[in-house]
């Protein structure tokens, strides 16, 4: 079902740009479990690519996914690239990660990376100029609503808590270990570690801060709440990584550069991130619990 | 003398200490002797741990720790227990590492030694970051970095101390802090040149984290530079790591396969498992990204192998930890609970105890204030005894007094009494005359008046002594019945009275006088059933004679006014007579009064009256 699905998309993808364009077309690797393409198509509501100059949530659910892919598409034909852009869902991936990029089966990746993630694959990657730079990604400790004790715990009061955390998730794993917070190692999927704070396995998680006014998290009727006036910012940066095996990965890598460049420069980068709540401008002033990491000589 | 004993006693103490110490000097010497030769054998030994991780030198190591027990040099006993300890850790024993390291510990606190304290605190500190228990890590070095004001200024310590620390932060994955503290250190440039090698290795380790593999191959550059003849095994393996990691991420990959197949070969006679797995996942990720697949696949399963062991070896050692943690928290806990138990023991016994003394207390109280009550009690009861005895004596007193007082009056009474008419005597006028005389100015005078039975002797001769002595008594009767309530009767002679009538005029005596005989006269006398007719003659004067003036004293008055009886006796009887003034004018004396009294009557210079004119008449 799946897979068919993917064809048909594929297909459709290859039939509106043969369409429109006498180029084949630039194929964009998107992991399968990541796909948006509904939502995706949902936001750009018929506007192309180009258009989007509003990065707003309009649907539900994770919105920084799509912003990527619309950025990333930006980026590209700002840099030059002015072929069609296809998006091919993939199968998750194999035992190393990033083999089809390595051996150059894959040019690009629809969504960003942590440096941290690649940083052995450097040889074989081009890394992209920060989509996300370092310092900037912010994240709140998450906790049940009704769990009124905990909205207002002071950084003080953090090493009662415990926290749920995926060591796999290399940068999270590496800013609760820079905070008094007492770990709970969980490997498995996002949808369970919530459950465990629903069910007071863990006091507590990492979770980007919810796009609502309230900041209020609400995961099938369930509700969440970010502990108030306490942030973690996340010690690494975002990038694209384009394949350096496959025969367009330089000219693409130039390309996007060249467009990421613009996109920083005129600040749509920035609003992007901010519209789309990845820099979340209602907790600016609240206090980052592990700031030394970013500002090392403070006190 | 006491000087001499002096001199004698130091000349005593002086022999018997140069006795003692020539004794002593061969086995103090050899003491010495191996008592310095102990840390430069350490540093042998430490050199050779640090370059070899060689199993074979722990006996050795042990040794030397027992010499520096045998010759108490506590600091190289210290260190040796350190080096024992990096070794058993090198080799996965973390338990008996960590109780060498205590052992250390407990030295170095007894000696107060800071820069001992500080390496044993580091040596549990690499300890710790092993087992990726960075909280108590960081505890340690909060305890160093207190111990670090005590270092002299410039120690190489110091930069240890930031070694250890930037690998902590390393660890944790906040690299930012660990080249902070690096560069910090490594441009003071003044530590000792292994210490900065392991600096810049650090340095190169945190900058392949953040992917500068061109800055890091520059540091490994350094390295070799300052590097050379550096004997140290692990050391040279951490550095053909790092290069493979650094061409790994240049995207030299043979290169780097073959600097890690190089290293790796060294590391498999030793327990550098962490090395070996960095270099089998280097080895796979070089393999992959030439797509040598098989080789990749080996190696990433030689790793996935390596890392296992690794995570085991962790795993125990938590595990161990955690158990010691758990047992030591409930034996805690039950200490606590026992401590709690005894504490509220402790305070039911003290409770007790005070309960106890408040009744002995309220005991000693309740019986002193029983004491104090008799006493008050027998204090009230002797005084209202007391009181009583005296009162009863007092009353007993009172009464005798009284008594005496009525007997006296008693006897006085009888003593002024004539017995038979129970009229005053002769002895009640002598002594309270003074009270019947007019005092002061003598406006009023009293009467002197002396009574006598007319013919009484021969009522004694005709009716006997008993009738003579019932004449006496109804006479006085008589006489008593006439008078005032204050006149007084007073038995003069036989049957001769003398009446003092106090305060009253000459008239009214006369009239008083007139009545009593008047009443005699008339009185039914009675004796031996016979009727015996009586009379009386009065002769009386006032005193004073003459107002204001004292001219006769009471005795010549009651002389003259015998005179005047004497006038009425011889008048006839039965009448009375008075003098009852002089001339005014004339100057009298007493003497001449009494002497010349018919004259002066006669010359009517004495004024006289009679119930008889005929009396004063016929003088």
């Amino acid at each position: 079902m799946v897979l068919s699905m993917r064809y048909i998309f594929l297909v459709l993808s290859l039939l509106f740009s043969s369409l429109g364009f006498a180029k084949p077309p630039m194929v964009i690797d998107i992991i399968q479990s990541e796909n948006f393409t509904h939502r995706y198509q949902n936001f750009l509501n018929g506007r192309s690519v180009q258009e989007v100059n509003d990065f707003h949530a309009t649907t539900k659910g994770s919105h920084i996914e799509i912003v990527e892919m619309i950025l990333l598409q930006q980026a590209l034909i700002l840099g030059g690239i002015d072929k069609p852009i296809v998006f091919n869902p993939k199968p998750s991936v194999n035992i190393l990660e990033y083999s089809d990029l390595i051996s150059g089966d894959s040019l690009i990746l629809a969504r960003s990376v942590w440096h941290e993630d690649i940083l052995d694959y450097r040889g074989s990657l081009y890394v992209s100029e920060p989509l996300v730079k370092f310092g900037e990604y912010e994240a709140g400790l998450y906790v049940a609503k009704r769990n009124l004790h905990l909205h207002n715990i002071q950084k003080n009061q953090l090493d009662n808590l415990t926290v749920v955390a995926n060591p796999r998730w290399k940068v999270d794993w590496r800013a609760l270990h820079n905070t008094e917070l007492s770990i709970v190692s969980f490997i498995g999927p996002w949808e369970t570690m919530l459950e465990m704070v629903e069910t007071n396995v863990v006091d507590t998680m990492l979770i980007n801060f919810s796009v609502s006014e309230t900041l209020e998290l609400n995961f099938e009727n369930r509700l969440y709440v970010p502990i108030n006036n306490l942030k973690v910012f996340l010690p690494d940066s975002r990038h694209f990584v384009v394949s350096k095996r496959h025969p367009e990965g330089k000219a693409v890598f130039e390309a996007l550069n060249k467009g990421l460049a613009i996109l920083r420069e005129n600040g749509t980068i920035e609003k992007a991130l901010k519209q789309s709540g990845f820099i979340n401008e209602k907790v600016t002033d609240w206090q980052t619990i592990n700031i030394q990491m970013l500002n090392p000589g403070q006190k | 003398m006491s000087k001499c004993f002096q001199t004698f006693f130091a000349l005593l103490f002086f022999f018997y200490g140069f006795e003692a110490l020539s004794k002593s000097t061969s086995t103090t010497k050899l003491q010495t002797k191996r008592f310095a030769e102990l840390p430069a054998k350490l540093e042998i030994y430490k050199k050779a741990v640090l370059a070899t991780y060689d199993l074979k030198l722990l006996p050795n190591l042990k040794s030397l720790e027992q010499e520096a027990q045998a010759v108490d040099n506590k600091s190289v006993q210290a260190e040796a227990l350190l080096l024992v300890a990096l070794l058993k850790h090198r080799y996965g024993d973390y338990r008996e590492s960590l109780t060498l390291n205590q052992a250390a510990l407990d030295i170095a606190m007894e000696l107060q030694d800071p820069g001992l304290l500080i390496k044993v605190y580091l040596s549990i500190v690499g300890l710790e970051v092993s087992l990726e228990r960075f909280k108590q890590a960081n505890e340690k070095m909060q305890k160093i970095d207190l111990l670090m004001a005590q270092l002299p200024a410039v120690s190489r310590l110091k930069a240890k101390i930031n070694l250890w620390k930037s690998r902590i932060y390393f660890h944790q994955g906040s690299y930012l802090q660990a080249l902070y503290v690096l560069d910090s250190e490594i441009n003071k440039s003044n530590a000792n040149k292994d210490v900065f090698v392991e600096l810049l290795i650090e340095k190169a380790k945190v900058k392949l984290r953040l992917g500068e593999h061109i800055e890091a191959q520059d540091f490994l550059d350094q390295i070799a530079h300052y590097n050379i003849g550096n004997q140290y095994q692990y050391t040279q393996l951490i550095i053909k790591v790092l290069q493979a990691k650094v061409y790994l991420q240049a995207g030299l990959f043979v290169k780097a396969i073959l600097t890690a197949q190089d290293a790796l070969k060294s590391t498999f006679h030793t327990r550098f498992l962490e090395q070996q797995a960095e270099l089998q996942h280097t080895l796979a990720s070089s393999f992959a990204q030439i797509q040598d697949y098989q080789w990749a696949h080996l190696y990433l399963k030689r790793f996935a192998f390596t890392q296992k062991a690794l995570d085991l070896q962790k795993r125990n050692n938590k595990l161990l930890q955690l158990e010691a943690k758990f047992d030591f928290e409930q034996q805690k806990q039950q200490l606590t609970l026992l401590e709690k138990e005894n504490a509220i023991k402790q305070q039911q016994i003290m409770q007790q105890k005070q309960a106890i003394e408040n009744t002995a207390l309220t005991q000693q109280r309740i019986i002193l204030i029983v004491v104090l009550l008799f006493t008050f009690l027998f204090f009230m009861y002797w005084r209202w005894q007391s009181k009583r005895t005296l009162n009863i004596l007092e009353q007993q007193v009172a009464e005798r007094t009284q008594e005496l007082a009525l007997r006296n009056k008693q006897l006085q009474t009888l003593s002024y009494t004539d017995s038979l008419t129970n009229s005053f005597n002769r002895h009640f006028l002598f002594t309270h005359i003074d009270e019947y005389l007019p005092q002061g100015n003598f406006s009023e005078s009293t009467i002197m008046c002396l009574i006598d039975i007319d013919h009484f002797k021969q009522i004694n001769d005709s009716y006997g002594h008993n009738a003579g002595d019932v004449v006496l008594k109804s006479f006085v009767k008589v006489l008593k019945s006439t008078i005032r309530q204050n006149d007084v009767v007073i038995r003069w002679g036989g049957e001769e009275f003398l009446l003092i009538m106090p305060n009253i005029s000459r008239k009214a005596a006369a009239e008083i006088l007139e009545r009593i005989r008047l009443n005699i006269e008339e009185y039914d006398f009675t004796a031996n059933n016979e009727r015996i007719s009586v009379t009386a003659s009065f002769g009386f004067t006032p005193i004073p004679l003459v107002h204001d003036k004292s001219i006769l004293d009471w005795e010549q008055t009651i002389e003259l006014a015998d005179f005047c009886l004497y006038l009425a006796k011889n008048g006839g009887r039965n009448a009375w007579v008075g003098a009852t003034g002089l001339v005014d004018h004339e100057p009298f004396d007493a003497k001449s009064i009494l002497r010349d009294t018919r004259a002066l009557i006669t010359q009517r210079k004495l004024k006289a009256i009679s119930n008889r004119e005929d009396i004063i008449k016929s003088l």
